[in-house]
């Protein structure tokens, strides 16, 4: 696992993402710098309103108004800046380089087409097929994620569907343009503990068959032992911490994810008391100064409260924003 | 009295009507919600009900707090029929026994302080003065862990994990004897959950009250509960203690929802789905047992004859073939 072999796919580079509203700016995404290498899943985990969703809208461009991008780069493949694309070329960057699949896919598949409508419409404007091909190229998509008899079921409409059959052919409808990165945005938490382990199957499947990197968000610490190669831990906006997944859990190393690991309800043993992170997640408009978790922080000291902690190198593949780890150096 | 609430024989069908021509209606069948329930929770006891959506765990709470009424069966309260009772009593009953509801958002009326909200059940059950109403109150913010100042905010104030403790402050302010609560933490992020789920259970110790914990996550009912009924399209397919159902589980649906957790630990991945399929429609549920279509071990015998609750082990009870014909 040498890094200079593997290829980087998307450079995110001092990204900021705000959102302009009544009550002030909201630093959704603040100086975020992160890469995303081929072939890998790369868990983003946090809380809600950690900027984890802006950021992966962020990579298709997708950030509506009063959200706006406002600094930084995204390069794709090392070369191009997809923030600088036009009009023209964001519409052919997105679906066939990077698709997305909704945490709700009830509210993402329109409910007046048919399933197989809405895969051949990507189809066509992606790949330049067009009726028998695009359509055959639509059930080839259905049974890649195991709906059984595509050739019927691409005839029904999302309704039809049960809601674990709808979050499969809505990766069916991202992966049929083959793109290069997968946006899974809390691919499961709508959904029953039994379909979703057959879900997150799937999506390990499907990355090992089609080699397609996946950026998978969640809150689910769970979901992401399960799925991911490396972690990203968000918090208040910045990556506090980024390493492979397995030392992730062994040994986490910032103090928030060391509490997050602990406040889940262990599924496999007993315990009396759960962990508490003292304090609440605070508001993006006013961030704490200095390191933003330091007031919820048991081992925040002088300095934490005021300047702000880079994501420093502590180990081969791993990186950490935090005090604690800059004194040895 | 060694039971707190018997649960016997519920059912609660909701009918299902088709239209004729688009106007007259027809019945085309039933939605076996709850079909044939039973369980007792004793004082002092958290019993957990969990199982996939769709398998009539809130609608058996619904029809303990009587915001639905049973088909048939009976509800015990105190070793008094629920379903019988006259007005005192049943005032009496709905005193002691009090819900706590899935979202925070929609269950705090928008437009009333919540010191009003949080003493509203006092006036009704109680004849205290409102200067004692409002101590009483502000004692129960303290207990759940707000401050006094929060008295006359309104619910938009607050946040999701706060607005939880203030529907529990309004549950526990008529000192009820069962609180219901329905998915209580499960529209709350990872570090508010732990505090209410810590919050409900040193509550629990400290007022020797009984829970009916209603959850599709096995992890949040293994933390609370002391006792577990895992439901399956209206049934009861295996009900034990907390300890004999994860260290033991019998049944196959049980089996297969405690491996299809995802566990926090990279290094125990899942290889198989544990379970295969969707849960079936309720309206026309498989004949026999009602877990047989996605169950492995399923025989002839499964497809004829519906499987009883049977105790296997002191307190275990479950409704298999497999098991109870060995």
């Amino acid at each position: 696992m040498n890094k200079e072999e593997k290829e980087v796919l998307f450079d995110v580079r001092n990204l900021k993402v705000y959102y302009y509203t009544l009550d002030g700016i909201v630093r959704a995404v603040d100086d975020v710098s992160l890469k995303i290498f081929k072939g890998e899943t790369l868990s983003l985990v946090g809380e809600s309103g950690c900027g984890k969703s802006t950021l992966s809208l962020a990579l298709c461009r997708l950030v509506q108004r009063p959200g706006k991008i406002v600094g930084g780069k995204i390069l794709y493949k090392g070369k191009e800046d997809i923030l600088k694309y036009d009009a023209k070329q964001i519409q052919q960057f997105r679906g066939s380089k990077v698709a997305i699949v909704f945490q709700d896919p009830t509210s993402s598949l329109n409910p007046v087409f048919r399933i197989g409508d809405q895969i051949v419409e990507a189809i066509t404007i992606h790949q330049m097929l067009k009726g028998k091909d695009a359509w055959d190229k639509s059930y080839e998509a259905l049974s890649l994620v195991k709906i059984p008899s595509p050739e019927d079921m691409a005839h029904s409409y999302p309704h039809q569907y049960s809601a674990g059959m709808r979050q499969r052919a809505m990766i069916a409808l991202a992966l049929s343009c083959n793109p290069d990165l997968l946006i899974a945005d809390e691919p499961t938490s709508n959904l029953d503990v039994t379909i979703q382990a057959q879900i997150l199957l799937l999506l390990k499947e499907l990355k090992e068959k089609l080699g397609a990197s996946i950026l998978l968000v969640t809150h689910d610490l769970g979901v992401t032992a399960q799925l991911a190669d490396r972690v990203a831990v968000m918090y208040a906006g910045k990556i506090v911490e980024i390493g492979p997944v397995e030392e992730f859990y062994r040994n986490p190393l910032h103090p928030y994810s060391k509490a997050l690991l602990g406040a889940i309800p262990p599924p496999h043993k007993d315990v009396e008391v759960l962990k508490e992170i003292k304090g609440e997640v605070p508001s993006l408009i006013n961030p704490p100064k200095g390191c933003r978790f330091h007031p919820r922080c048991e081992y925040a000291t002088e300095i934490c409260t005021k300047s702000d902690p880079r994501l420093i190198k502590v180990a081969e593949e791993r990186k950490v924003a935090c005090f604690l780890y800059e004194k040895g150096d | 009295m060694d039971v707190l609430l018997r649960v016997n024989h519920l059912k609660k069908y909701f009918p299902v009507k088709k239209y004729v021509l688009g106007l007259i209606p027809r019945k085309k069948g039933d939605i076996k919600a709850v079909d044939d329930v039973s369980f007792e929770i004793k004082p002092g006891e958290c019993f957990g009900l969990v199982g996939e959506t769709g398998s009539g765990k809130t609608t058996t709470a619904r029809c303990i707090v009587l915001l639905e009424r049973p088909d048939s069966g009976e509800i015990e309260f105190n070793g008094k029929n629920v379903l019988k009772m006259n007005r005192r009593d049943l005032k009496n009953f709905k005193r002691n026994v009090q819900m706590i509801f899935q979202d925070p958002y929609t269950s705090l009326n928008p437009r009333i302080i919540i010191g009003k909200s949080i003493g509203e059940p006092l006036e009704l059950h109680t004849d205290l003065t409102s200067r004692e109403i409002r101590s009483e109150v502000i004692r129960m913010l303290r207990e759940v862990g707000l401050s006094p100042l929060h008295y006359y905010r309104y619910p938009a104030e607050f946040s999701g994990g706060q607005r939880q403790r203030i529907s529990i402050a309004r549950a526990l302010i008529l000192k009820p004897k069962l609180i219901v609560a329905d998915e209580p933490v499960s529209s709350l992020d990872v570090s508010i959950k732990a505090k209410i789920l810590n919050l409900m259970k040193s509550l629990q110790q400290k007022y020797n009250l009984s829970y009916l914990v209603i959850s599709h996550e096995m992890s949040v009912i293994r933390f609370i509960s002391h006792k577990i009924g895992v439901m399956y399209l209206g049934k009861i397919m295996e009900i034990a203690d907390k300890r004999s159902l994860f260290e033991n589980p019998m049944h196959p649906y049980t089996k297969g929802l405690i491996s299809s957790i995802p566990l926090p630990d990279p290094e125990r991945k899942m290889k198989t789905a544990p379970l295969k399929g969707t849960l079936p429609s309720p309206i026309n549920p498989p004949s026999g047992c009602r877990f047989r279509t996605r169950c492995e071990y399923a025989t002839e015998v499964c497809k004829k004859e519906s499987p009883q609750l049977v105790e296997i082990e002191d307190g275990h009870f479950v409704a298999c073939h497999l098991i109870t014909r060995r």
